[in-house]
């Protein structure tokens, strides 16, 4: 499936690169630009210390690399977020600069979710540009135990779109596939890259419309094969795959996830799913992290899927039984209407 | 900023964003209206109504006269449990 033509193809994405300390983001975002992203890709490097580091192996490559340091992108420098993506725009329209996207490579520590509410909370920001991708580093040397280690790690491979798997020529096939397993336990809808840099690229190359295509694409997969329902991972971090056959309205729909997102979104990492609602003809594609939910996607169908509605929830300290009761109690109101879903 | 009403332009709540330029205004319109039966649908039994608003998002109406502005559905769900209201928790209902 592909997402239709959105909207506003003027909005930068743009895209969050994010893994703890030492992941090799900037390794990375360096090879990405080099790769040929670099003419049209500004960067932002938020650097929790004052030394600067990142911006010494990024400068040289980038088109134009600004640095926000001495504080926490998702804490105390959201309003810096702001004010250096409008002189990003600025820059763009005082020198004609063709920019396709902006990368926000954040601290090691930065929960990126907070990020993406900025694009959308701030009024001047939402004028220009839109949430992109979430890039996780995985470092394949640390392995899984540095998922189980280190919560802000899962918090950051939760969100993530896209999950890299850095420095992994430096270890075996069987760990890698570990590895593997264990990032899709924590999110089973990121797009998994081993150190490919090429399929990196493109991703990012493609973006300008596509919206976060990556998760849709995970979502067939994980529709058509089932997935284990409710399964711990560490940290409480459980998911569930909810299928439904029978259509859903999209008003109501749309109603009982915001409800359930307001009251549990601290407890919701991802959302993700295709509803299709008969009365609009369409599926229409929901993108959330945490609270955050992308503008819904209204899905191009390349054939018919194998399955109606799905919805997948990973949720952290919440079980994700009760959401699955939930949304069945929801179908069953929807077949006979009543006042109160819930 | 509509000099009359003193809205600060269109408001486009999360639902009904995502629509191509050429179904852009009518269908945000229909789809606004559309989610704002639904949810004085569910606030019927709190006598509460919403209405759809081209300009800011909805109109929130109490019982009480009262009248407040949402901006979308996020902002609905945070300015009724603000007054107390018992809105059901879908995980506790």
């Amino acid at each position: 499936m592909n997402p239709a033509a959105n909207d506003a193809p003027d909005l930068l994405p743009v895209h969050v690169l994010t893994g703890p300390l030492g992941s090799g983001k900037s390794t990375l975002l360096n090879r990405v630009l080099r790769g040929g992203l670099a003419p049209d890709t500004a960067v932002i490097v938020n650097e929790f210390g004052q030394a600067g580091l990142d911006r010494t192996f990024i400068q040289e490559d980038a088109e134009e690399v600004l640095v926000m340091d001495n504080g926490c992108i998702c804490c105390s420098l959201r309003t810096d977020l702001v004010t250096t993506l409008m002189r990003v725009a600025a820059m763009r329209d005082a020198h004609g600069w063709p920019l396709r996207r902006v990368i926000v490579e954040t601290s090691g520590i930065s929960n990126p979710v907070p990020v993406l509410h900025t694009l959308r909370a701030d009024a001047c920001v939402r004028t220009r540009f839109r949430a992109g991708w979430v890039l996780c580093a995985v470092d394949a040397q640390a392995g899984p135990a540095a998922l189980r280690e280190r919560p802000e790690y899962t918090a950051q491979l939760a969100a993530a779109d896209i999950a890299v798997l850095t420095k992994a020529d430096l270890v075996e096939e069987t760990s890698l596939s570990l590895l593997s397993r264990a990032v899709a336990h924590v999110n089973p809808l990121a797009e998994l890259l081993r150190n490919d840099d090429a399929a990196l690229r493109a991703r990012l190359a493609t973006d300008a419309c596509t919206g976060p295509e990556p998760g849709f694409r995970a979502l067939d997969a994980l529709a058509a094969g089932g997935a284990a329902a409710g399964t711990p991972v560490g940290h409480g971090v459980q998911h569930i795959v909810l299928r439904q056959s029978t259509p859903l309205s999209w008003p109501v729909f749309a109603a009982w996830l915001t409800r359930l997102l307001h009251l549990h979104g601290d407890r919701i990492l991802r959302t993700k799913g295709v509803l299709y609602d008969p009365g609009r003809n369409a599926r229409i594609g929901v993108h959330g992290v945490r609270r955050f939910l992308h503008p819904p996607v209204h899905l191009q169908m390349d054939k018919s899927p194998a399955f109606g509605s799905c919805l997948v929830f990973i949720t952290e300290g919440l079980d994700p039984a009760g959401i699955a009761e939930s949304y069945r109690r929801l179908q069953l109101a929807c077949a006979e209407p009543a006042e109160l879903h819930s | 900023m509509c000099s009359l009403c003193g809205a600060l332009g269109s408001a486009v709540s999360w639902e009904q964003d995502g629509l191509g330029p050429s179904e852009r205004h009518a269908h945000r319109r229909r789809e606004a209206a559309a989610t704002a039966a639904e949810l004085s649908r569910l606030l019927r039994p709190l006598r509460i109504t919403v209405d759809a608003h081209p300009d800011f998002g909805f109109l929130v109406s109490f019982p009480t006269g009262g009248t407040q502005i949402a901006g979308g559905l996020a902002e609905v769900w945070h300015l009724l449990d603000g007054r107390g209201l018992a809105i059901p928790d879908p995980l506790n209902p």
